[in-house]
C-alpha cells in the first residue's frame, strides 16, 4: 500500500492524547498513508480515528489529499455510517476493532473511552437506562442475572462495545481504587460483551 | 460550520447544597459518590463536544450529575475552590 502524501491537521482540539494513543495513530496512519502530521495539532482519539478513516478513502479514491478533521469525520467515524465496502474504509474498521486495548491513564482518558463506545445517538445517561446498573457495584452484579442480548442489541449495544467498557471501568477502578460502582459495572459489562457473543 | 461544532469546551456549573444535611453526588457514568456537605457549594467542570447535553438529577437526598464530568470543587465562603474529585 503506497503512501499518497496525506496531512492530517487537527489543530484546536480538546487536548493531546497519550504516547500510547499516539503510536496507536501512527501504526493505523502509516498503513493508510498519513504522511504528515501538523505541527502543533492536538487530537482526542475519535478525531485521530476520524483522521485515519479520512485517509483511507482518499488512499481507496487514489488520490491526494489534505484531511482536516471536523465534526463530519467525527460523525462518520463515531456512528460508523461510512459506507464503501470492500474497501480501505472497510480495512480500517476491522483493524480498529482488532486493536489492542489501550491503557488508560487517567479519567481523561476513561471519558474517551466510554464515549466513542457508546451506540449512535445514545447519551451515557440513556446507556446506563439500558445497563440499569444502580449505583454500586453490588446493584450491577444483581443486574447480571436479568440482563439479556436482545435488550443489548435493541439498544445498539456490539459487543465491542461492551469489552471497551469492561475495560474502562477496570481503568476506573484502578484509577480511583475507592470508586463504589466500577468494579461491579467491569463485571456486568464483560458478561454484555459475552451475551452478545453467544458465549 | 461554527466554533461550537468542531470543539470541545468546558462547562462550569455550581450546584449548592441548600439543606441543613449532607447530600450525596453521584458522577456518572463513572460511578464514583462524593458528599455535599450541609449548605456547601461544589462546582462541576465538565468537557463537552459538540451535539452533548450534561444532565443533572435532583431528589430529596441524592444529586446525580450525567455527563464527562472532569473535577468537582468545593466552593469556599470566600470565593476560594478546593478540587475534591478529579484530577
Amino acid at each position: 500500500m503506497s503512501r499518497k502524501g496525506v496531512t492530517f491537521s487537527a489543530k484546536g482540539t480538546r487536548r493531546n492524547v497519550g504516547s500510547t494513543e499516539r503510536d496507536l495513530f501512527w501504526e493505523k496512519a502509516n498503513n493508510f498513508g498519513i504522511d504528515t502530521f501538523a505541527p502543533g495539532g492536538y487530537v482526542d482519539q475519535s478525531m485521530m480515528y476520524a483522521g485515519v478513516l479520512a485517509a483511507a478513502q482518499a488512499q481507496s479514491q487514489n488520490v491526494r489529499a489534505n484531511i482536516t478533521a471536523n465534526t463530519a469525520d467525527m460523525k462518520a467515524f463515531t456512528n460508523r455510517t461510512v459506507p464503501a465496502p470492500g474497501t480501505a474504509t472497510t480495512t480500517f474498521l476491522k483493524v480498529v476493532e482488532a486493536a489492542p486495548n489501550k491503557v488508560l491513564n487517567s479519567l481523561d482518558d476513561v471519558a474517551a473511552q466510554m464515549r466513542t463506545n457508546l451506540p449512535p445517538g445514545m447519551n451515557p445517561k440513556q446507556f446506563g437506562e439500558v445497563l440499569k446498573w444502580g449505583g454500586g457495584s453490588q446493584s450491577a452484579r444483581q443486574r447480571i442475572s436479568t440482563l439479556t442480548a436482545d435488550e443489548l442489541r435493541q439498544a445498539g449495544i456490539t459487543a465491542e462495545m461492551a469489552d471497551n467498557w469492561a475495560a474502562a471501568y477496570d481503568a476506573v477502578a484502578r484509577l480511583t481504587p475507592n470508586n463504589p460502582s466500577a468494579a461491579g459495572r467491569a463485571d456486568l459489562m464483560r458478561h454484555a460483551a459475552r451475551l452478545l457473543r453467544g458465549e | 460550520m461554527s466554533h461550537s461544532e468542531t470543539h470541545s469546551r468546558s462547562i462550569r456549573i455550581r450546584l449548592c447544597n441548600s439543606l441543613n444535611m449532607g447530600r450525596e453526588l453521584w458522577i456518572e457514568p463513572i460511578g464514583d459518590v462524593i458528599l455535599i456537605e450541609a449548605l456547601q457549594t461544589v462546582e462541576i467542570v465538565f468537557a463537552e463536544q459538540a451535539g452533548e447535553v450534561s444532565e443533572i438529577q435532583i431528589s430529596d437526598s441524592v444529586f446525580t450529575v450525567h455527563g464527562w464530568v472532569q473535577q468537582v470543587l468545593v466552593v469556599g465562603a470566600d470565593g476560594g475552590k478546593k478540587l475534591v474529585w478529579g484530577d
